[in-house]
Protein backbone atom coordinates (compact mmCIF):
# COMPACT_ATOMS: atom_id res chain seq x y z
CA UNK A 1 0.00 0.00 0.00
CA UNK A 2 2.40 2.72 0.85
CA UNK A 3 4.58 1.43 -2.19
CA UNK A 4 1.23 2.00 -4.08
CA UNK A 5 0.97 5.59 -2.89
CA UNK A 6 4.76 6.64 -3.05
CA UNK A 7 4.19 5.13 -6.85
CA UNK A 8 0.99 7.23 -7.32
CA UNK A 9 2.88 10.38 -5.77
CA UNK A 10 5.63 9.75 -8.44
CA UNK A 11 3.33 10.00 -10.95
CA UNK A 12 2.41 13.71 -9.79
CA UNK A 13 6.21 14.90 -10.37
CA UNK A 14 6.29 15.69 -13.61
CA UNK A 15 7.45 14.63 -17.28
CA UNK A 16 9.93 12.64 -15.90
CA UNK A 17 8.36 10.51 -13.12
CA UNK A 18 5.81 10.03 -16.55
CA UNK A 19 8.51 8.96 -18.73
CA UNK A 20 9.68 6.48 -15.72
CA UNK A 21 5.83 5.09 -15.64
CA UNK A 22 5.98 4.66 -19.69
CA UNK A 23 9.72 3.42 -20.06
CA UNK A 24 7.97 1.78 -23.04
CA UNK A 25 6.21 4.52 -24.85
CA UNK A 26 9.77 6.41 -23.95
CA UNK A 27 11.67 3.56 -25.63
CA UNK A 28 9.50 3.69 -28.58
CA UNK A 29 9.63 7.53 -29.32
CA UNK A 30 13.27 7.19 -29.19
CA UNK A 31 13.44 4.27 -31.87
CA UNK A 32 10.73 6.17 -34.03
CA UNK A 33 12.95 9.37 -33.97
CA UNK A 34 15.84 7.25 -34.64
CA UNK A 35 14.33 5.85 -37.66
CA UNK A 36 13.06 8.96 -38.63
CA UNK A 37 16.60 10.19 -38.78
CA UNK A 38 17.64 7.30 -40.21
CA UNK A 39 15.56 7.25 -43.19
CA UNK A 40 15.69 11.18 -44.07
CA UNK A 41 19.53 10.27 -43.74
CA UNK A 42 19.80 7.54 -46.39
CA UNK A 43 16.36 8.19 -48.45
CA UNK A 44 16.76 4.30 -49.73
CA UNK A 45 17.36 2.68 -46.50
CA UNK A 46 13.52 1.64 -46.78
CA UNK A 47 12.83 1.69 -50.22
CA UNK A 48 13.15 -2.50 -50.59
CA UNK A 49 10.54 -2.80 -47.26
CA UNK A 50 8.31 0.16 -49.17
CA UNK A 51 8.43 -2.01 -52.14
CA UNK A 52 7.40 -5.31 -51.14
CA UNK A 53 4.75 -3.92 -48.35
CA UNK A 54 3.07 -1.96 -51.57
CA UNK A 55 3.36 -5.69 -53.53
CA UNK A 56 1.51 -7.18 -50.40
CA UNK A 57 -0.77 -4.40 -50.17
CA UNK A 58 -1.70 -4.44 -53.70
CA UNK A 59 -4.45 -7.12 -53.74
CA UNK A 60 -6.14 -5.68 -50.46
CA UNK A 61 -6.30 -1.70 -51.89
CA UNK A 62 -7.27 -3.74 -55.18
CA UNK A 63 -10.21 -5.05 -53.83
CA UNK A 64 -11.08 -1.97 -51.43
CA UNK A 65 -10.43 0.33 -54.57
CA UNK A 66 -13.41 -1.83 -56.76
CA UNK A 67 -16.41 -0.54 -54.49
CA UNK A 68 -15.13 2.83 -53.82
CA UNK A 69 -14.50 3.06 -58.21
CA UNK A 70 -18.03 2.33 -58.08
CA UNK A 71 -19.11 4.71 -55.70
CA UNK A 72 -17.17 7.45 -57.79
CA UNK A 73 -18.57 6.52 -60.47
CA UNK A 74 -22.27 6.70 -59.29
CA UNK A 75 -21.92 10.22 -57.04
CA UNK A 76 -20.27 11.73 -60.46
CA UNK A 77 -23.45 10.08 -62.37
CA UNK A 78 -25.85 11.50 -60.04
CA UNK A 79 -24.20 15.13 -60.15
CA UNK A 80 -24.29 15.24 -63.60
CA UNK A 81 -27.93 14.14 -64.37
CA UNK A 82 -28.55 17.98 -62.95
CA UNK A 83 -26.58 19.15 -65.89
CA UNK A 84 -27.64 16.83 -68.47
CA UNK A 85 -29.64 20.15 -70.42
CA UNK A 86 -26.56 22.24 -69.87
CA UNK A 87 -24.50 19.79 -70.92
CA UNK A 88 -25.52 18.34 -74.02
CA UNK A 89 -26.07 22.01 -74.95
CA UNK A 90 -22.18 22.36 -74.30
CA UNK A 91 -20.90 19.34 -76.02
CA UNK A 92 -23.40 19.95 -79.42
CA UNK A 93 -21.40 23.15 -79.14
CA UNK A 94 -18.01 21.84 -79.00
CA UNK A 95 -18.97 18.99 -81.30
CA UNK A 96 -19.21 21.85 -84.19
CA UNK A 97 -16.07 23.43 -83.05
CA UNK A 98 -14.56 20.65 -83.02
CA UNK A 99 -15.26 19.17 -86.40
CA UNK A 100 -13.96 22.32 -88.41
CA UNK A 101 -10.72 21.98 -86.17
CA UNK A 102 -10.62 18.49 -87.41
CA UNK A 103 -10.34 19.53 -90.98
CA UNK A 104 -7.90 21.82 -90.16
CA UNK A 105 -6.07 19.60 -88.08
CA UNK A 106 -5.71 16.92 -91.00
CA UNK A 107 -4.63 19.69 -93.33
CA UNK A 108 -2.05 20.72 -90.99
CA UNK A 109 -0.81 17.54 -90.69
CA UNK A 110 0.10 16.76 -94.26
CA UNK A 111 1.50 20.21 -94.85
CA UNK A 112 4.27 18.89 -91.49
CA UNK A 113 4.67 15.47 -92.94
CA UNK A 114 5.70 17.62 -96.45
CA UNK A 115 8.23 19.97 -94.63
CA UNK A 116 9.44 16.82 -92.71
CA UNK A 117 10.39 15.05 -95.54
CA UNK A 118 11.52 18.55 -97.30
CA UNK A 119 13.75 18.54 -94.37
CA UNK A 120 14.60 15.05 -93.49
CA UNK A 121 13.99 15.45 -89.85
CA UNK A 122 14.59 12.06 -88.55
CA UNK A 123 11.54 10.25 -87.32
CA UNK A 124 10.51 10.25 -83.88
CA UNK A 125 10.63 7.23 -81.33
CA UNK A 126 7.13 6.27 -80.81
CA UNK A 127 6.20 5.68 -76.93
CA UNK A 128 4.93 2.66 -76.10
CA UNK A 129 2.77 2.48 -72.58
CA UNK A 130 1.38 0.46 -70.11
CA UNK A 131 -2.61 0.79 -68.81
CA UNK A 132 -2.73 0.95 -65.27
CA UNK A 133 -5.30 1.55 -62.70
CA UNK A 134 -5.16 3.66 -59.11
CA UNK A 135 -5.88 1.50 -56.80
CA UNK A 136 -5.07 3.94 -53.39
CA UNK A 137 -5.12 7.86 -53.00
CA UNK A 138 -2.43 7.94 -50.83
CA UNK A 139 -2.96 12.17 -50.30
CA UNK A 140 -2.12 13.23 -47.29
CA UNK A 141 -1.41 16.96 -46.18
CA UNK A 142 2.52 16.12 -46.43
CA UNK A 143 2.68 14.00 -49.49
CA UNK A 144 0.41 13.66 -52.98
CA UNK A 145 0.92 10.03 -54.03
CA UNK A 146 -1.06 7.52 -55.86
CA UNK A 147 -1.00 3.85 -55.85
CA UNK A 148 -1.19 1.70 -58.86
CA UNK A 149 -1.63 -1.57 -59.67
CA UNK A 150 1.52 -2.37 -62.39
CA UNK A 151 4.71 -2.40 -61.57
CA UNK A 152 8.07 -4.17 -63.17
CA UNK A 153 6.27 -6.99 -64.28
CA UNK A 154 4.80 -4.71 -66.66
CA UNK A 155 7.19 -3.16 -67.21
CA UNK A 156 7.51 -0.13 -64.85
CA UNK A 157 10.03 1.85 -63.55
CA UNK A 158 11.41 4.75 -61.52
CA UNK A 159 11.14 7.88 -63.50
CA UNK A 160 8.56 7.28 -65.72
CA UNK A 161 5.25 10.06 -66.81
CA UNK A 162 2.17 8.66 -65.68
CA UNK A 163 -0.63 10.73 -67.88
CA UNK A 164 -4.76 10.28 -67.97
CA UNK A 165 -7.27 11.12 -71.09
CA UNK A 166 -6.57 15.10 -69.79
CA UNK A 167 -2.83 15.16 -69.32
CA UNK A 168 0.32 14.82 -67.26
CA UNK A 169 -0.74 12.92 -63.67
CA UNK A 170 3.08 12.73 -62.43
CA UNK A 171 5.92 10.68 -62.52
CA UNK A 172 6.61 6.81 -60.77
CA UNK A 173 8.89 7.07 -57.62
CA UNK A 174 8.89 3.31 -56.71
CA UNK A 175 8.06 0.29 -58.67
CA UNK A 176 7.48 -2.86 -56.74
CA UNK A 177 6.90 -6.22 -58.76
CA UNK A 178 3.40 -5.33 -59.66
CA UNK A 179 2.51 -2.18 -57.84
CA UNK A 180 3.68 1.34 -58.82
CA UNK A 181 4.29 5.34 -56.44
CA UNK A 182 3.20 7.77 -58.93
CA UNK A 183 4.23 11.41 -57.24
CA UNK A 184 1.68 13.90 -58.30
CA UNK A 185 2.48 17.18 -59.40
CA UNK A 186 0.88 18.95 -56.47
CA UNK A 187 3.25 17.36 -54.31
CA UNK A 188 6.17 19.29 -52.91
CA UNK A 189 8.82 17.12 -53.83
CA UNK A 190 7.68 17.39 -57.30
CA UNK A 191 10.03 19.04 -59.77
CA UNK A 192 9.42 18.50 -63.79
CA UNK A 193 11.36 20.58 -67.00
CA UNK A 194 8.30 22.36 -68.55
CA UNK A 195 7.82 24.49 -71.46
CA UNK A 196 5.35 26.98 -72.20
CA UNK A 197 3.59 26.66 -75.71
CA UNK A 198 3.89 29.61 -77.88
CA UNK A 199 6.25 31.61 -76.41
CA UNK A 200 8.69 28.27 -76.60
CA UNK A 201 9.81 29.35 -72.82
CA UNK A 202 11.13 26.44 -70.37
CA UNK A 203 10.47 26.77 -66.62
CA UNK A 204 11.07 24.17 -64.15
CA UNK A 205 6.81 23.09 -62.65
CA UNK A 206 7.27 22.77 -58.87
CA UNK A 207 4.18 21.47 -56.98
CA UNK A 208 4.06 22.91 -52.87
CA UNK A 209 1.20 20.70 -51.74
CA UNK A 210 -1.44 23.03 -53.22
CA UNK A 211 -3.27 22.74 -56.27
CA UNK A 212 -1.96 24.89 -58.72
CA UNK A 213 2.21 23.89 -58.74
CA UNK A 214 4.40 27.18 -59.30
CA UNK A 215 6.49 27.99 -62.11
CA UNK A 216 10.26 28.43 -61.47
CA UNK A 217 13.37 29.09 -63.48
CA UNK A 218 11.84 31.09 -65.68
CA UNK A 219 13.97 33.03 -67.58
CA UNK A 220 14.48 36.58 -66.18
CA UNK A 221 12.45 39.17 -67.94
CA UNK A 222 10.26 36.82 -69.62
CA UNK A 223 6.39 37.49 -70.12
CA UNK A 224 3.60 34.87 -69.79
CA UNK A 225 0.03 35.17 -71.22
CA UNK A 226 -2.45 33.56 -68.63
CA UNK A 227 -4.20 30.58 -70.46
CA UNK A 228 -1.07 29.47 -72.29
CA UNK A 229 -0.40 25.58 -72.20
CA UNK A 230 2.22 24.18 -69.95
CA UNK A 231 3.67 20.82 -71.63
CA UNK A 232 6.67 18.80 -71.10
CA UNK A 233 10.12 19.13 -72.73
CA UNK A 234 12.30 15.81 -72.87
CA UNK A 235 15.04 17.94 -71.31
CA UNK A 236 16.48 15.60 -68.67
CA UNK A 237 15.31 12.36 -70.78
CA UNK A 238 12.50 11.59 -68.57
CA UNK A 239 9.30 12.62 -70.39
CA UNK A 240 8.49 12.78 -74.09
CA UNK A 241 8.10 16.04 -75.50
CA UNK A 242 4.29 17.36 -75.71
CA UNK A 243 2.65 15.69 -73.33
CA UNK A 244 0.02 18.56 -72.18
CA UNK A 245 0.31 19.73 -68.54
CA UNK A 246 -2.05 22.65 -67.83
CA UNK A 247 -2.52 26.34 -68.46
CA UNK A 248 -1.55 29.12 -66.97
CA UNK A 249 -3.56 30.34 -64.13
CA UNK A 250 -5.02 33.51 -64.09
CA UNK A 251 -4.45 36.52 -61.60
CA UNK A 252 -1.35 34.82 -59.04
CA UNK A 253 1.65 36.60 -57.94
CA UNK A 254 3.97 33.52 -58.82
CA UNK A 255 3.13 32.24 -62.17
CA UNK A 256 1.11 29.27 -61.04
CA UNK A 257 -0.24 26.18 -63.58
CA UNK A 258 -3.99 25.31 -63.31
CA UNK A 259 -3.32 21.54 -63.82
CA UNK A 260 -5.36 19.75 -66.63
CA UNK A 261 -5.93 16.52 -64.23
CA UNK A 262 -8.12 16.15 -61.67
CA UNK A 263 -6.06 13.99 -59.05
CA UNK A 264 -9.09 12.61 -57.08
CA UNK A 265 -10.42 11.75 -60.38
CA UNK A 266 -7.61 9.59 -62.13
CA UNK A 267 -9.00 6.09 -62.65
CA UNK A 268 -7.35 4.13 -65.28
CA UNK A 269 -3.90 5.69 -66.57
CA UNK A 270 -1.35 5.28 -69.29
CA UNK A 271 2.42 5.02 -67.73
CA UNK A 272 4.57 6.14 -71.00
CA UNK A 273 7.76 4.32 -71.69
CA UNK A 274 9.69 6.65 -73.18
CA UNK A 275 13.60 6.39 -74.05
CA UNK A 276 15.57 9.58 -74.35
CA UNK A 277 17.19 9.73 -77.68
CA UNK A 278 20.12 10.82 -76.08
CA UNK A 279 22.51 9.71 -73.22
CA UNK A 280 21.32 12.07 -69.97
CA UNK A 281 23.94 12.23 -67.68
CA UNK A 282 23.53 8.36 -65.77
CA UNK A 283 19.97 7.75 -66.94
CA UNK A 284 19.68 4.35 -65.12
CA UNK A 285 20.72 1.42 -67.41
CA UNK A 286 17.81 -0.78 -66.24
CA UNK A 287 14.04 0.79 -67.46
CA UNK A 288 15.76 0.18 -71.35
CA UNK A 289 14.96 -4.19 -70.75
CA UNK A 290 12.18 -3.27 -69.18
CA UNK A 291 10.43 -0.97 -71.82
CA UNK A 292 11.52 -3.03 -74.62
CA UNK A 293 10.12 -6.68 -73.10
CA UNK A 294 6.33 -5.46 -73.39
CA UNK A 295 6.62 -3.53 -76.80
CA UNK A 296 7.73 -6.76 -78.38
CA UNK A 297 4.25 -7.53 -79.25
CA UNK A 298 4.02 -4.12 -80.80
CA UNK A 299 4.99 -4.01 -84.45
CA UNK A 300 8.68 -2.32 -85.06
CA UNK A 301 8.60 -0.29 -81.31
CA UNK A 302 11.18 -2.95 -80.00
CA UNK A 303 13.58 -2.90 -82.68
CA UNK A 304 13.85 0.76 -82.90
CA UNK A 305 15.33 1.00 -79.10
CA UNK A 306 16.81 -2.35 -78.72
CA UNK A 307 20.45 -1.12 -80.35
CA UNK A 308 22.30 1.44 -78.25
CA UNK A 309 24.51 2.97 -80.42
CA UNK A 310 21.77 4.41 -83.38
CA UNK A 311 19.42 6.90 -81.47
CA UNK A 312 23.20 7.75 -80.35
CA UNK A 313 23.94 8.61 -84.18
CA UNK A 314 20.46 10.20 -84.11
CA UNK A 315 20.65 12.69 -81.54
CA UNK A 316 22.68 16.16 -82.91
CA UNK A 317 19.62 16.41 -85.54
CA UNK A 318 17.07 15.07 -82.81
CA UNK A 319 17.93 17.90 -80.73
CA UNK A 320 18.73 20.97 -83.29
CA UNK A 321 14.76 21.51 -83.87
CA UNK A 322 14.33 22.21 -80.20
CA UNK A 323 17.20 24.14 -80.03
CA UNK A 324 16.01 26.03 -82.97
CA UNK A 325 12.79 26.96 -82.10
CA UNK A 326 14.08 28.12 -78.81
CA UNK A 327 16.18 30.94 -80.81
CA UNK A 328 13.79 33.11 -82.00
CA UNK A 329 12.37 34.33 -78.31
CA UNK B 1 -1.63 -33.55 -27.92
CA UNK B 2 -4.95 -32.16 -28.75
CA UNK B 3 -5.04 -30.50 -25.66
CA UNK B 4 -1.98 -28.51 -26.52
CA UNK B 5 -3.35 -27.63 -30.27
CA UNK B 6 -6.34 -26.91 -28.76
CA UNK B 7 -4.59 -23.89 -25.99
CA UNK B 8 -2.50 -22.83 -28.63
CA UNK B 9 -5.80 -21.86 -30.66
CA UNK B 10 -7.25 -20.24 -27.88
CA UNK B 11 -4.29 -18.83 -27.07
CA UNK B 12 -3.80 -17.42 -30.98
CA UNK B 13 -7.66 -16.16 -31.00
CA UNK B 14 -7.07 -14.37 -27.72
CA UNK B 15 -4.14 -12.72 -28.77
CA UNK B 16 -5.97 -11.99 -32.14
CA UNK B 17 -9.01 -10.80 -30.29
CA UNK B 18 -7.27 -8.38 -27.68
CA UNK B 19 -5.53 -6.77 -31.15
CA UNK B 20 -8.97 -5.89 -32.18
CA UNK B 21 -8.12 -2.05 -31.37
CA UNK B 22 -5.01 -2.36 -33.41
CA UNK B 23 -6.42 -4.45 -36.65
CA UNK B 24 -9.35 -2.35 -36.83
CA UNK B 25 -7.22 0.86 -37.30
CA UNK B 26 -5.16 -0.42 -39.50
CA UNK B 27 -8.58 -1.43 -41.39
CA UNK B 28 -9.72 2.10 -41.34
CA UNK B 29 -6.04 3.41 -42.50
CA UNK B 30 -6.54 0.98 -45.62
CA UNK B 31 -9.86 2.61 -46.27
CA UNK B 32 -9.33 5.84 -45.97
CA UNK B 33 -7.02 5.86 -48.33
CA UNK B 34 -9.45 3.96 -51.43
CA UNK B 35 -9.72 6.44 -54.38
CA UNK B 36 -13.77 7.67 -53.62
CA UNK B 37 -12.83 11.06 -54.25
CA UNK B 38 -15.49 12.02 -51.89
CA UNK B 39 -17.05 15.55 -52.15
CA UNK B 40 -14.32 15.74 -55.33
CA UNK B 41 -10.98 15.83 -53.62
CA UNK B 42 -12.28 18.58 -51.69
CA UNK B 43 -12.57 17.30 -48.27
CA UNK B 44 -9.29 15.46 -47.32
CA UNK B 45 -10.25 11.96 -45.63
CA UNK B 46 -9.99 12.06 -41.79
CA UNK B 47 -6.93 10.43 -40.11
CA UNK B 48 -8.65 7.92 -37.89
CA UNK B 49 -5.57 6.52 -36.23
CA UNK B 50 -5.38 9.58 -34.52
CA UNK B 51 -9.05 9.21 -33.35
CA UNK B 52 -7.90 5.81 -32.45
CA UNK B 53 -5.00 6.75 -30.52
CA UNK B 54 -6.69 9.16 -28.10
CA UNK B 55 -9.39 6.77 -27.88
CA UNK B 56 -7.48 4.33 -26.55
CA UNK B 57 -5.12 5.92 -24.54
CA UNK B 58 -8.23 7.71 -22.42
CA UNK B 59 -10.67 4.38 -22.25
CA UNK B 60 -7.98 1.18 -22.23
CA UNK B 61 -4.41 2.04 -22.65
CA UNK B 62 -3.49 -1.42 -22.14
CA UNK B 63 -5.42 -2.16 -25.63
CA UNK B 64 -3.38 -0.08 -27.44
CA UNK B 65 0.25 -0.37 -25.98
CA UNK B 66 3.03 2.11 -27.12
CA UNK B 67 4.23 -0.82 -29.96
CA UNK B 68 0.32 -1.35 -31.61
CA UNK B 69 1.18 3.51 -31.72
CA UNK B 70 4.14 2.60 -33.08
CA UNK B 71 2.93 0.00 -35.92
CA UNK B 72 0.05 2.40 -36.33
CA UNK B 73 2.53 4.85 -37.65
CA UNK B 74 4.47 3.07 -39.56
CA UNK B 75 1.34 1.74 -41.30
CA UNK B 76 0.49 5.37 -42.21
CA UNK B 77 4.18 6.19 -43.46
CA UNK B 78 4.20 3.12 -45.85
CA UNK B 79 0.59 3.85 -46.96
CA UNK B 80 1.61 7.24 -47.45
CA UNK B 81 4.80 7.27 -48.28
CA UNK B 82 6.00 9.71 -45.77
CA UNK B 83 9.22 9.27 -44.71
CA UNK B 84 9.39 5.82 -41.89
CA UNK B 85 9.08 7.00 -38.67
CA UNK B 86 7.18 10.32 -39.46
CA UNK B 87 3.84 9.50 -38.53
CA UNK B 88 5.01 7.28 -35.68
CA UNK B 89 6.71 9.87 -34.21
CA UNK B 90 4.28 12.02 -34.16
CA UNK B 91 1.20 9.23 -33.28
CA UNK B 92 3.46 8.16 -29.94
CA UNK B 93 3.75 11.96 -28.99
CA UNK B 94 0.02 12.17 -28.91
CA UNK B 95 -0.50 8.85 -27.37
CA UNK B 96 2.09 10.33 -24.36
CA UNK B 97 0.47 13.83 -24.25
CA UNK B 98 -2.70 12.28 -23.82
CA UNK B 99 -1.80 9.82 -21.46
CA UNK B 100 -0.38 12.26 -18.90
CA UNK B 101 -3.46 13.97 -19.17
CA UNK B 102 -5.74 11.17 -18.58
CA UNK B 103 -6.81 12.01 -15.50
CA UNK B 104 -8.60 15.25 -17.17
CA UNK B 105 -10.55 13.22 -19.47
CA UNK B 106 -11.97 10.46 -17.63
CA UNK B 107 -15.51 10.15 -16.09
CA UNK B 108 -16.29 13.10 -18.57
CA UNK B 109 -19.15 13.33 -21.20
CA UNK B 110 -19.14 13.31 -24.47
CA UNK B 111 -18.92 16.63 -24.97
CA UNK B 112 -15.92 16.88 -23.17
CA UNK B 113 -13.95 14.17 -24.36
CA UNK B 114 -14.78 15.79 -27.86
CA UNK B 115 -13.44 18.87 -26.98
CA UNK B 116 -10.23 17.35 -25.76
CA UNK B 117 -9.54 15.48 -28.82
CA UNK B 118 -10.33 18.96 -30.49
CA UNK B 119 -7.06 20.55 -28.53
CA UNK B 120 -5.24 17.58 -29.06
CA UNK B 121 -5.75 17.28 -32.28
CA UNK B 122 -4.89 20.77 -33.08
CA UNK B 123 -1.89 20.06 -30.76
CA UNK B 124 -0.61 17.14 -33.01
CA UNK B 125 -1.06 19.25 -36.19
CA UNK B 126 1.12 21.96 -34.80
CA UNK B 127 3.94 19.13 -34.22
CA UNK B 128 3.07 17.31 -37.66
CA UNK B 129 3.27 20.66 -39.53
CA UNK B 130 6.77 21.53 -37.60
CA UNK B 131 8.08 17.97 -37.75
CA UNK B 132 7.03 18.16 -41.57
CA UNK B 133 8.94 21.37 -42.20
CA UNK B 134 11.99 20.00 -40.54
CA UNK B 135 11.92 16.15 -42.22
CA UNK B 136 11.56 18.35 -45.56
CA UNK B 137 13.58 21.21 -44.80
CA UNK B 138 11.45 23.54 -46.24
CA UNK B 139 8.40 25.45 -44.36
CA UNK B 140 5.58 22.89 -45.44
CA UNK B 141 2.29 24.63 -46.24
CA UNK B 142 0.43 24.57 -42.74
CA UNK B 143 -3.85 24.61 -44.65
CA UNK B 144 -3.82 20.75 -45.54
CA UNK B 145 -2.58 19.42 -41.83
CA UNK B 146 -5.58 21.66 -39.95
CA UNK B 147 -8.08 20.95 -42.53
CA UNK B 148 -7.37 17.55 -41.67
CA UNK B 149 -7.31 17.85 -38.07
CA UNK B 150 -10.66 19.75 -38.70
CA UNK B 151 -12.04 16.70 -40.33
CA UNK B 152 -10.53 14.22 -37.65
CA UNK B 153 -12.31 16.31 -35.31
CA UNK B 154 -15.69 16.39 -37.16
CA UNK B 155 -15.97 12.58 -37.69
CA UNK B 156 -14.86 11.79 -34.18
CA UNK B 157 -17.82 11.40 -32.35
CA UNK B 158 -19.23 8.47 -34.98
CA UNK B 159 -15.65 6.82 -35.12
CA UNK B 160 -15.75 6.82 -31.39
CA UNK B 161 -18.77 5.33 -31.06
CA UNK B 162 -17.56 2.41 -33.15
CA UNK B 163 -14.30 2.51 -30.81
CA UNK B 164 -16.64 2.10 -27.98
CA UNK B 165 -18.59 -0.74 -29.12
CA UNK B 166 -15.21 -2.61 -29.16
CA UNK B 167 -13.93 -1.29 -26.12
CA UNK B 168 -17.41 -2.52 -24.33
CA UNK B 169 -17.09 -6.32 -26.07
CA UNK B 170 -13.13 -6.53 -25.28
CA UNK B 171 -14.33 -5.84 -21.54
CA UNK B 172 -17.24 -8.55 -21.61
CA UNK B 173 -14.85 -11.28 -23.18
CA UNK B 174 -12.04 -10.29 -20.03
CA UNK B 175 -14.66 -10.84 -17.25
CA UNK B 176 -15.82 -14.13 -19.39
CA UNK B 177 -12.04 -15.32 -19.51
Amino acid sequence: MAWDRRRRRASEKGPWAFIAHNLSLAAFVVLALSVLVIARAQDTVFDDAREALNDAGAPIMEALAEPAVQFKRWSEGVGSLFTLYEENQKLREENLRLRTAQTELAELQRKVQRYEELLKTPEEAPVTSVAARVIADASGPFVHTVLLNAGRAQGISKGQAVVDERGLLGRVIASGNRSARVLLLTDLNSRIPVMIEGANLKAILAGDNSGRPVLEYLPPGSTITAGATVVTTPDGGVFPPGVPVGKIAVGSQVPRVELFTIEGRADFVRILQYTAPVDVDDAAPEPLPGAVDPAKGKAGAAPASVPATPPQAAAPPRMTPVAAARQPT
Amino acid sequence: MFEYLQLAILWLARQVWFSMPLIATVAAILVTKAPANLFYGLVPAPDIALVSVFFWAIYGPAFLPAWAVFALGLTQDFATGTPIGFWALIYLIAYGFTLSQRVFFIGRSGPGVWFGFAIVAALTAVVAWLLGSISYARWVPPGPVFVQAAVSVLVYPLVSRVFLLIRRTLTTAREAI
